[in-house]
């Protein structure tokens, strides 16, 4: 028997974000699987915010609650990059270079807490993908929701306007049992 | 997640081998899959990996890597491609001190969907010498577009060897 029980699958085509909701007390820890992520137009940063169920479910938590640690590993960039920021309202999901058929982003994340008004949520991310022709890009980092809401699950979008979307993509979520 | 291969070497120090094939393994059934390698070398060098194609054969192609790499002497950052070795497993500086078992993550991304890039992703401890640790976060990718159905894990340097490991292989769908 499988420790990772599925809540969810999904496919995103020319998407405006990738929200997803799922998150409840049925478990403290979740698993976020993105596969095969690309923007519409490269040089984009994929960013992130955490979605709650008031006034209805898969609301963007914007406000400026959030804080980040991370490394960022980039054939742009002659050392690693840190990505930290406190008080911010758009942390870092990954950074996407290009944006060619059969080159998308692979992302994991744990998500800690999520559905508990009592905690703030916590969330470990990794994200590997194409860069461009000769390279990879590759980061980690952690965040933190430095507000006690529930979280009903998380709104993945680009950072570059409106003009970018999010081209393909495709989103697992699991529960990780406990007991 | 689910249990799908496991696989022990055993030897010793005068039984050496400098690949360890895994192939096979990767379907279409899944679409990540979770390796998890402990294994101990004879020389203060890198192990690496290559895939493998349904043909049983090391794949051709260039792979690009990133490698972020913390050790007592600070944070390092690589960038490169290869024909001969993709992501670096193990900074193995000493990897021939069994004082534990280097422990690796090896992640693999949709290997078996000839239409996407293989992506891969390791985390690894290795030991540096008496007082000091590294940690290992690599990002790599195949070049070419083409199924990838298992692995070899490799010794990089000419003479070094692979002296004994344990592997477990998990798939989730």
């Amino acid at each position: 028997m499988s420790a990772l029980v599925k809540i969810s699958e999904q496919t995103f085509t020319t998407a405006a974000d990738i929200t997803i909701t799922g998150f409840t007390t049925d478990y403290d820890i979740y698993y976020l699987n993105v596969q095969k992520a690309r923007t519409t137009q490269g040089n984009a940063y994929l960013e992130f915010r955490f979605t709650t169920n008031t006034p209805s479910a898969g609301t963007p938590i914007t406000d400026s609650d959030y804080q980040q640690s991370g490394y960022v590993g980039h054939a742009a960039f002659t050392s690693p990059a840190a990505w930290s920021s406190s008080g911010t309202n758009s942390p870092k999901w990954t950074y996407i270079s290009q944006n060619n058929n059969g080159e998308g982003y692979y992302n994991e994340a744990w998500i800690f807490n999520p559905a508990d008004a009592t905690q703030e949520t916590t969330m470990l991310v990794t994200a590997t993908g194409n860069a461009r022709s000769d390279a990879v890009g590759h980061m980690f980092t952690s965040v933190r929701l430095t507000q006690n809401s529930v979280v009903d699950g998380i709104q993945i979008y680009p950072s570059g306007g409106a003009s970018y979307s999010v081209q393909e993509a495709e989103v697992y979520l699991y529960g990780l049992k406990t007991s | 997640m689910e249990l799908l291969y496991t696989s022990t070497l055993n030897t010793d120090l005068d039984d050496a081998h400098s690949e360890f094939e895994c192939n096979n393994i990767f379907t279409t059934e899944y679409h990540t899959y979770k390796i998890f390698i402990r294994a101990i070398g004879n020389q203060s060098t890198y192990k690496t990996y290559r895939l493998m194609n349904s043909s049983g054969q090391i794949t051709t192609s260039t792979y690009a890597h990133d490698s972020i790499h913390f050790r007592n002497s600070g944070v390092a950052n690589t960038d490169s491609t290869s024909t001969t070795g993709a992501g670096f497993m193990a900074d193995a500086h000493s990897l021939r001190d069994i004082r534990f078992q280097p422990g690796i993550v090896f992640t693999v991304f949709n290997p078996a969907d000839a239409n996407y890039k293989t992506v891969c992703r390791v985390e690894g401890i290795s030991d540096y010498d008496a007082n000091w640790i590294t940690f290992e976060s690599n990002g790599s990718r195949e070049s070419t577009l083409q199924a990838v159905t298992g692995f070899a894990y490799r010794a990089y340097g000419i003479g070094e060897d692979i002296e004994g490991m344990q592997i477990e292989v998990y798939g989730i769908k």
